[in-house]
Parts: structure tokens; C-alpha cells; sequence
């Protein structure tokens, strides 16, 4: 996957957890607001564990890390 | 060739995702209205019970079954139900009535079933200005509920829609 696609796809997310979390807080129930919110986070943190996992391989070889 | 067939697929792919969730979130709201719907009708029945009563001295059984057919809906249907069960050639008082009825319909609004629980107890033993009294109180207190009820489904509602097409839309988004 190209890395513009990525950066797309997370803002698309944001979005829509934003209007979301705006949503059920106007519903008064702000709590599972919250909870959508997390998720979201959550979504994205999986959408971008590899690319964190080859940032931190990248760091370590660079500077010789063991 | 390929790469037109594999976006188009993706297109179509994602519309139905996010058609799926809006249908969902839509189907939620309607159960949600529907009890609201469910608490107007009872309104309208017991003011048309009210009238049956008070002004053409209507049977009680008969005047549940016409209130019932006016209003419509479940929740008339267990009237209608409850006036064809009750009455002296049935051997039957309109509480137990109802309790059969219940056992064959069920409305989806449990307030305006309790209500009509409540007046049911009430109902047969005086005369018609008694009942008339009953049933004024048990119009007051659907009032307050359908008011009650009236904000609270809109907010619901509104919820229901828009969790269901974002839900689909964030769904499409991840799997695209």
C-alpha cells in the first residue's frame, strides 16, 4: 500500500470519528463518545503498526543499534 | 482493463458497506419511532373511548372495540382484542380481558400498556361517569409520556441514523 494512501484513509477516519463523537455527544451520551473515539484510535494504530515497526528497524540500522 | 475492473469493484464494494450500515442504522431508528407512534395511537383511542362513553353511552366492550379500530396499530388491536374478550356474555372483567389479549398481542410501548393496565383495573365496575374520570387521568398521563417519549425518540433516532451510515462508511474505509 502506497504511504498517500494511508495518510488518506487515516484522515477519512478522523473524520468521520470526529462528526461521530460530535453526534453522540449531542445525544448526551457522552461516554460512548468516547468509547467511539478510542476505537478509532485503536483502528488506526493497527492501520499503522508495520510502518512503525520498519520506522523503528530503520532507526536501529542507521545508527547501529543492536 | 484490470485496474478499471478492481476500482469498480471497490466502488461497488464500498456503496453497498455503507448501504448496509445506513440500512441498519434506519431499521434501528424505525423501532425507535415506532413506539412513539405506538403512544399517539393509545392517545387517540382512550380520547375516543372517552367520547364512546360519555356522549353515544356505548358499552364498555363495545366502546373498546371501536376505540381499538379508530386507533389503529398494535396497540388497537389489543383493545379491539380486549372489547371482544370483556363483557357480561363473556363472564369476563376488562382487567382479565386484557390479559388475554396480551397473551395474543403484544404493543411496543410497555408505558402505554402499563397505563392500560392500570385503567383496565379501574374499568366496568362504576357507572360511566366514573369511567370517563378514569379514563380523563389516563389521557394526562399518555400526554406526559408521549411528550416525555417525543424528544427523547427524535434524539435516539437522529443517533441511530447517522451511527449506522458513519459505522458503514468507516468499515468501507478500512477495507478499501
Amino acid at each position: 500500500m502506497l504511504s498517500a494512501d494511508l495518510i488518506f484513509k487515516i484522515a477519512g477516519l478522523a473524520i468521520i470519528v470526529s462528526v461521530l463523537h460530535s453526534v453522540i455527544k449531542q445525544a448526551g451520551k457522552e461516554e460512548y463518545a468516547w468509547l467511539v473515539t478510542l476505537t478509532g484510535i485503536i483502528v488506526v494504530l493497527t492501520l499503522v503498526t508495520r510502518l512503525v515497526s520498519d520506522f523503528f528497524q530503520s532507526v536501529k540500522s542507521t545508527f547501529l543499534l543492536p | 482493463m484490470t485496474h478499471t475492473m478492481v476500482l469498480a469493484a471497490k466502488a461497488v464494494g464500498s456503496a453497498l458497506v455503507i448501504a448496509a450500515g445506513g440500512l441498519a442504522g434506519f431499521a434501528a431508528a424505525r423501532r425507535v419511532e415506532a413506539e412513539l407512534r405506538e403512544v399517539e395511537r393509545f392517545e387517540n383511542a382512550l380520547l375516543c373511548l372517552s367520547s364512546e362513553i360519555s356522549y353515544a353511552l356505548t358499552p364498555l366492550p363495545e366502546a373498546l372495540k371501536r376505540a381499538g379500530s379508530a386507533a389503529g396499530g398494535e396497540i388497537g388491536t389489543l383493545l379491539a382484542r380486549t372489547g371482544s374478550l370483556a363483557g357480561l356474555s363473556n363472564r369476563r372483567s376488562v382487567s382479565r380481558a386484557l390479559d388475554l389479549a396480551l397473551a395474543e398481542v403484544r404493543p411496543q410501548s410497555p408505558k402505554a400498556v402499563a397505563i392500560l393496565k392500570e385503567l383496565a383495573a379501574n374499568l366496568g365496575f362504576s357507572g360511566h361517569k366514573e369511567e370517563v374520570r378514569y379514563i380523563e387521568m389516563s389521557i394526562d398521563r399518555t400526554r406526559s409520556v408521549r411528550k416525555e417519549l417525543e424528544g427523547e425518540c427524535r434524539r435516539k433516532a437522529r443517533l441511530y441514523r447517522y451511527l449506522g451510515l458513519f459505522s458503514g462508511a468507516s468499515l468501507a474505509i478500512v477495507l478499501l
